[in-house]
């Protein structure tokens, strides 16, 4: 069971395994929402470490499009709100 | 002291009734806990922002449990599939991974703010088999690399284990080093027998003027950690000493035998009254 957010960070570390390693992909995966605490602040020091390209497609693959294909610059409310919930509370089991 | 480690690996010595005894046992949660809450503050994360922790070797989640509360976001690690069973049963908050340390992490680089550890790094300097890459060296030192390009600079990773020798100490220390980590040992309580824990304290970049080792703690461990019963023993001690031994044979414990006679079916015990077990009068 993991989360989009630590799904973001995994990449293969096999010897010699050194292109095409990262994002893992999906296999025979089930989801699951979990509710978490929302912490704007912690989303806010975490996005620079994000590889967005890679979250988006894993979200889109969940069926989840409420994340914008670029990167916004502004981080309002409403975008940190949807960022939490594909970051902290979708799960893939 | 007994030594888990020596008696088998990890994933077989935390088999499923170890691990269920492991958690439940207050004593150890006491323990875990205390250490947990030390390892952050020698960890000593800059306060308001919530960071993003890696738990190596989280086990059941008991020091996880603590990070969720202290409101960081965490990911753990563990070779025992039992204790994760565990963990999951318990539904605490982080992503748990069932992954061998001494074979390195598959982290990106740069994904963690901080790394704790409880109790674990002595897990790894058994060999398991005779092969070369099950030597505790090599296991080592594919953990600490890895680890070090998992963590953000500057950042710390904070480690209490249980070392038996300073060869030790000292291997360990010299393979961290060699990965690129600063750092050292930090030991509390370092003349107490029972109290004592060591923590390796290990820094990713920052130069040497911004990041110090964290003293310590020193002297006398509280009273608390004292056994639970040896109040009794005082007391009693105490009265011994003081010579005043309380009359044995006093009202109520005539009244107790007289009742333990009549319940017998004894005859002729005498009638409780005002005057049982009352001092007679000096007559001179």
């Amino acid at each position: 069971m993991v989360r989009l957010i630590t799904h973001n960070l995994l990449a293969c570390h096999v010897k010699g395994c050194n292109t095409n390693n990262f994002p893992l992909q999906f296999r025979d995966i089930q989801i699951e929402l979990r509710e978490a605490e929302f912490n704007p602040d912690f989303l806010k020091g975490f996005m620079p470490k994000i590889e967005w390209k890679a979250l988006v497609d894993a979200a889109r693959q969940l069926g989840d499009t409420s994340l914008p294909l670029e990167q916004p610059e502004m981080l309002d409310d409403e975008f940190l709100k949807n960022l939490h919930h594909v970051l902290l509370e979708v799960k893939e089991v | 002291m007994s030594r888990p480690e020596l008696v088998a690996p990890p994933e077989i010595y935390y088999g499923d009734i170890e691990a269920k005894k492991y958690t439940q046992n207050t004593r150890n949660q006491q323990i875990q806990a205390d250490m947990t809450y030390r390892a952050l503050e020698i960890l000593n994360l800059p306060p308001e922002e919530p960071a993003f922790l890696l738990d190596i070797g989280c086990g059941s989640g008991l020091s996880g449990e603590i990070l969720d509360e202290e409101g960081y976001i965490w990911t753990g690690v563990d070779v025992a599939p039992s204790m994760l069973e565990v963990a999951l049963e318990r539904e605490v908050e982080g992503d748990l991974f069932l992954q061998d340390i001494g074979q390195g992490f598959g982290f990106r680089p740069g994904s963690f703010d901080g790394a704790i550890s409880i109790s674990v790094l002595q897990w790894l300097l058994n060999a398991e088999t005779s092969h070369p890459t099950s030597s505790p060296p090599h296991r080592l030192n594919r953990f600490f690399t890895t680890l070090h390009s998992a963590l953000r600079n500057p950042s710390r990773a904070v480690f209490q284990f249980y070392p038996s020798s300073d060869d030790q100490i000292q291997l360990i220390t010299s393979i961290a080093q060699k990965a690129g980590f600063g750092g050292g040992i930090v030991v509390d309580y370092p003349n107490s027998k029972k109290a004592k824990k060591v923590f390796l304290c290990l820094f990713v970049g920052g130069g040497g003027s911004q990041q110090q080792i964290p003293k310590g703690l020193e002297g006398e461990e509280e009273e608390d950690n004292r056994v639970r019963f040896e109040r009794r023993r005082d007391r009693e001690r105490g009265k011994a000493k003081s010579g005043k031994r309380g009359s044995l044979k006093d009202r109520d414990w005539i009244l107790k035998k007289k009742e333990l006679y009549r319940k017998r079916g004894k005859e002729d015990v005498p009638r409780d009254s005002k005057y049982t077990g009352r001092k007679r009068k000096a007559v001179f």
